[in-house]
């Protein structure tokens, strides 16, 4: 299947890092087309100024800078966001991404329903994340409710292929993992993603 | 007292354009009020590679920021106020945080078990903040904003800490009476604050 994976992390000696290339090694060995978008080694612009924000619901005039992220989410038939988690969140950078790409008419559409998001984005049929974080687990997923993953595996959710699969790995307390739990962490992330 | 006015939004003529002023004209009346426009300043949310590499060197982490650490180092109430996009604070406002909450200044990890804030000196907060869907959405998926006001941002504060949060929801299909009503809201409790 053809994947876009985002990463978000500024340093390539990091540990992301190296969560993002046991990732690609488990994607590639089950076969998979990937496209990696490194939105640091881009330097991707998070801000949403003033113009783009006026044009924001405007059909046809909120894709202008934002067109070739557009075609890449388009493209794919899975999406999977690697990232540290920085207070709770993405970082801005990844955040920007997504308010900025994620615009309505392209990827979903404001229906007077119920439920009132219609997605448009029926390509995806996978959605899935790894993060690290410092905190407890108790702490992200109880008390704060892990904002990141609830964006991808609820939010982008709305937006995609009815039948759409997801998953999502999580390193905690960071700060303190031994060298061992780090790497039974990497080995973890490539085998996930070779049973995809 | 000193209150830090944290304000993200990129079009001054907008619907928070309106709620700030009020806000500002409330807050004014008894405190003395620096406002920080992250967009109209031109902040920059991205941590970059230098500033991560350095980011546990408390020695060398204030780099390039100082001016900011400097604001929040002088608050004693803090107030922030944003639109929910994406359900979340705007890219703008979690680099903010991304990059001013650092070790050594705004906490001290120097026992990673146990945390401790570096800006308890802050007594007052409050959060204003917009959403374009309905609450029961909003807690569907968690009420991130929330959380980062009435949760995160209360951890660093002082034990005695009063928070408030003042939210619009469903903004996309809010009467213009029920937009008044909010900035009235605000401004009242912004009077109070």
């Amino acid at each position: 299947m053809r994947i876009l994976v985002v990463h978000a992390h500024p340093l390539r000696e990091s540990f992301s890092a190296a969560v993002l290339a046991s990732l690609l090694k488990g994607l590639s060995a089950a076969g998979h087309e990937v496209l990696v978008l490194d939105l640091y080694a881009e330097g991707f612009d998070p801000v949403m100024r003033a113009e783009e924000r006026a044009r924001y619901m405007e059909r046809g005039a909120n894709t202008g800078a934002i067109a070739e992220h557009l075609r890449q989410v388009r493209w794919a038939e899975g999406l999977i966001a690697v990232y540290p988690t920085w207070w709770y969140g993405p970082p801005a950078i990844l955040k920007g991404w997504l308010e900025r790409v994620f615009v309505p008419h392209e990827t979903f559409e404001i229906v007077d329903a119920p439920n009132p998001v219609r997605g448009l984005l029926t390509n995806i049929r996978l959605l899935g994340g790894v993060s690290t974080y410092g905190s407890p687990w108790w702490l992200v997923r109880l008390v704060m409710h892990d904002p990141g993953r609830t964006i991808v595996l609820r939010g982008l959710r709305q937006l995609v292929a009815k039948d759409c699969r997801t998953f999502w790995l999580g390193l905690y307390r960071m700060d303190t993992a031994s060298e061992a739990r780090r790497r039974a962490f990497l080995a973890e992330v490539e085998q996930r993603a070779g049973r995809i | 007292m000193r209150v830090l006015y944290v304000y993200c939004h990129p079009v001054p003529e907008s619907f928070h354009g309106a709620i700030r002023d009020v806000a500002l004209e409330g807050l004014r009346r008894r405190h003395d009020v620096d406002l920080l426009d992250l967009y109209a300043e031109g902040f920059d949310p991205v941590l970059g590679a230098e500033e991560r590499r350095r980011y546990h060197d408390t020695e060398r982490n204030r780099e390039g920021i100082e001016p900011y650490l400097i604001r929040l180092r002088k608050a004693e109430g803090l107030v922030v106020q944003f639109p929910t996009w994406c359900f979340g604070p705007p890219a703008m406002l979690k680099g903010w945080l991304d990059r001013v909450i650092i070790p050594g200044f705004a906490f001290d990890i120097a026992d990673p078990a146990d945390p401790k804030s570096l800006i308890w000196h802050i007594g007052k907060i409050a959060g204003v903040v917009t959403y374009g869907r309905p609450r029961r959405h909003a807690w569907w998926m968690g009420d991130p904003p929330r959380k980062l006001v009435t949760r995160y941002l209360r951890w660093f504060a002082s034990a005695k800490v009063k928070v408030d949060f003042h939210a619009l929801y469903g903004m996309n299909t809010a009467t213009a009476a029920q937009r008044e009503a909010f900035i009235a809201e605000v401004g009242r409790a912004m009077g109070e604050f």
